[in-house]
């Protein structure tokens, strides 16, 4: 993989992008600004009555990995999108294609890249959650969970974008279908889901957990959700259950994106 | 270095908004021969050209370099050849030294990385190598593209209207550097509008339209550059006498078709001895000779007539 040159060229591309640098930034900015607001709120609630300062760390951490989750599900899909029609659109597709490498190849090169640039928007939490933890926060296998499931969440969603991209010949398009995918998961499935909830309720259905499985469990951000406020000790497997259901379809999905990807590299060339 | 002929065999290639491209095409260039494509804008030129390439998956037909089938796999088809498509596209976001270095490492040959330098040397970029390739003008960075087929060093190459967009300093400096691929026994498939400095260049040519071949000579969809100098099949003479009214009365004969243009006498016979025989008839006439020799074919005023948009006459 070190020696796939798609990769090198996607990261000596993307080092020289501003937009990499303006994110990563504004991600910094948004997690500094949500620090301090939290670490202020804390201390202003000290000065009229005794707080539990322990839960300044707890408070920063969920706060932190929070933020981290709504970055990475704005901001990853841009790390995928496109990355394919661009080629389409500036027209260094057959001379990539008319080499030795492979779509499989390419495809690599390109996916690690995009990779990569998701991993770095994650990095930019790491300080802000290890602060964090050194405030007295949840125990480190619970941030380090949280910032793992946020991360794969990233990574799906490059994937995907990835995916789309190798279907259009036209950037903007894939970007608006990237768009388009994005509001269908995380905005119809759960009004879907309170549907479902609600019809549940009236014809007595009985079926809240089928419900909860096919319009909540996979969404990028309810894994967070769960680790937050799962009580461990009394529903344990239930919650392994929840957590592992989303694994699942965050790696069927990446695969979705991946064969998209592959099929859009294998098409013909106007 | 590879020395198998790439054979195009049958190919037919539609597009999916119905468009037929390409139909029927078939041909055989052999290792070391310069082919000119030419046709006009909508021939199928470009598709043919990408079809050889792999890039598209004929209908029907195959593509073959040698013993190996390589329709529709790009992949397969640069170990042979590679394609210098039109429009061009180059990655702007890198320097010309990544962009052959890319390249370089692309083409899965080690030694590739060690013809940089020649590359550079014979394209004049030198001045250019850490220089942002979006700051090239558009004919440097078609000489920066070129850089890749000189790392790939491939058989066979495929240009596809490579003097698109350059100036005339530009042409000449590209023409010196197709020339130099020609010695070195490259096979190469030039399509080009800039039809006399594609004459300069190919051994042999095809006119396309509308997806096939437009016959030529005798039945035969090619011709070389010979038989453009001998007129494409058809004998055109010139001849100055000291009277060039009485000469178009003498000259005139069997399959021998003759009229005065300026005072010259032109004539256009069906077979080569017909302008000797016309000449007899003058100088039997009595009439002194001025002038007299074949008349050159040139390419452009051949596929004018062969596209019937041009004149009968095949130049000067």
């Amino acid at each position: 993989m070190a020696r796939n040159p798609v990769l090198w060229l996607e990261l000596r591309i993307r080092s020289s992008e501003k937009r990499l640098w303006i994110l990563a930034l504004f991600g910094m900015l948004v997690m500094a600004a949500v620090t301090g607001l939290v670490m202020a709120s804390f201390f202003a609630e000290q000065i009229y009555r005794r707080a539990d300062l322990s839960n300044v760390g707890t408070g920063l951490v969920w706060a932190c990995l929070g933020c981290h989750a709504a970055l990475m599900i704005l901001l990853a899909p841009l790390a995928g999108a496109g990355r394919i029609s661009s080629e389409r659109e500036q027209r260094t597709l057959p001379a990539l294609l008319n080499s030795s490498l492979t779509p499989l190849q390419i495809l690599w090169g390109k996916l690690v890249g995009c990779w990569l640039f998701v991993i770095w928007l994650g990095v930019t939490a790491l300080p802000f959650l290890a602060v964090g933890a050194m405030w007295g926060g949840p125990p480190l296998a619970m941030v380090a969970a949280g910032f793992a499931f946020n991360t794969f969440a990233g990574l799906t969603l490059a994937t995907l974008a990835l995916g789309l991209s190798g279907w259009f010949g036209r950037s903007l398009t894939s970007y608006l279908t990237t768009g388009a995918v994005l509001i269908g998961w995380l905005v119809v499935f759960p009004m879907l889901g309170g549907l479902l909830t609600v019809l549940d309720h009236w014809l007595n259905w009985k079926q809240t957990g089928l419900v909860s499985y096919i319009s909540y469990y996979h969404l990028p951000f309810t894994p967070l959700i769960v680790l937050g406020t799962a009580d461990w000790d009394l529903h344990r497997a239930d919650v392994l259950q929840q957590l592992g259901f989303a694994l699942a379809a965050w790696t069927g999905l990446s695969v979705v994106g991946i064969i998209l990807a592959h099929r859009g590299l294998k098409r013909e060339v106007y | 270095m590879n020395t198998s002929p790439l054979v195009l065999d049958g190919l037919c290639k539609t597009y999916p908004n119905g468009k037929v491209a390409v139909s029927e095409i078939s041909l055989t260039v052999e290792p070391g021969t310069v082919f000119g494509l030419v046709g006009p804008n909508g021939a199928g030129k470009s598709t043919l050209l990408k079809l050889a390439a792999g890039l598209l998956r004929p209908q029907q037909g195959s593509v073959r370099c040698g013993d190996e089938i390589v329709t529709g796999s790009p992949v397969k088809a640069a170990r042979h050849m590679v394609l210098m498509p039109d429009p061009l596209g180059v990655y702007t976001d890198i320097t010309c030294r990544q962009y052959l270095q890319f390249f370089a490492q692309a083409t899965g040959d080690p030694a590739a990385a060690g013809r940089i330098p020649g590359a550079v040397e014979q394209l004049e970029l030198g001045s250019w190598l850490d220089q942002e390739v979006e700051t090239l003008s558009a004919g440097w960075q078609r000489r920066l593209a070129l850089g890749r087929v000189l790392l790939a060093d491939p058989a066979i190459i495929l240009l596809d209207e490579p003097a698109a967009g350059l100036d005339i300093s530009a042409r000449v400096e590209l023409l010196a550097f197709v020339r130099r691929l020609a010695d070195k026994k490259r096979t190469l498939i030039i399509s080009s509008h800039i039809l006399p400095e594609l004459e300069q260049l190919a051994d042999q040519f095809g006119i396309m339209n509308q997806g096939r071949w437009v016959p030529v000579v005798g039945g035969s969809n090619f011709f070389g550059r010979d038989d453009l100098n001998r007129g494409i099949g058809r004998s055109f003479w010139r001849l100055r006498t000291t009277d060039a009214n009485r000469a178009l009365a003498l000259a005139a004969g069997e399959g021998v078709r003759v009229h005065l243009e300026g005072g010259v006498l032109e004539i256009d016979t069906d077979e080569p001895t017909g302008a000797s025989a016309a000449l007899r008839r003058v100088v039997n006439g009595g009439l002194d000779v001025l002038e007299f020799g074949p008349v050159k074919s040139d390419l452009s005023a051949l596929v004018l007539e062969k596209l019937g948009v041009g004149g009968k006459n095949h130049g000067t």
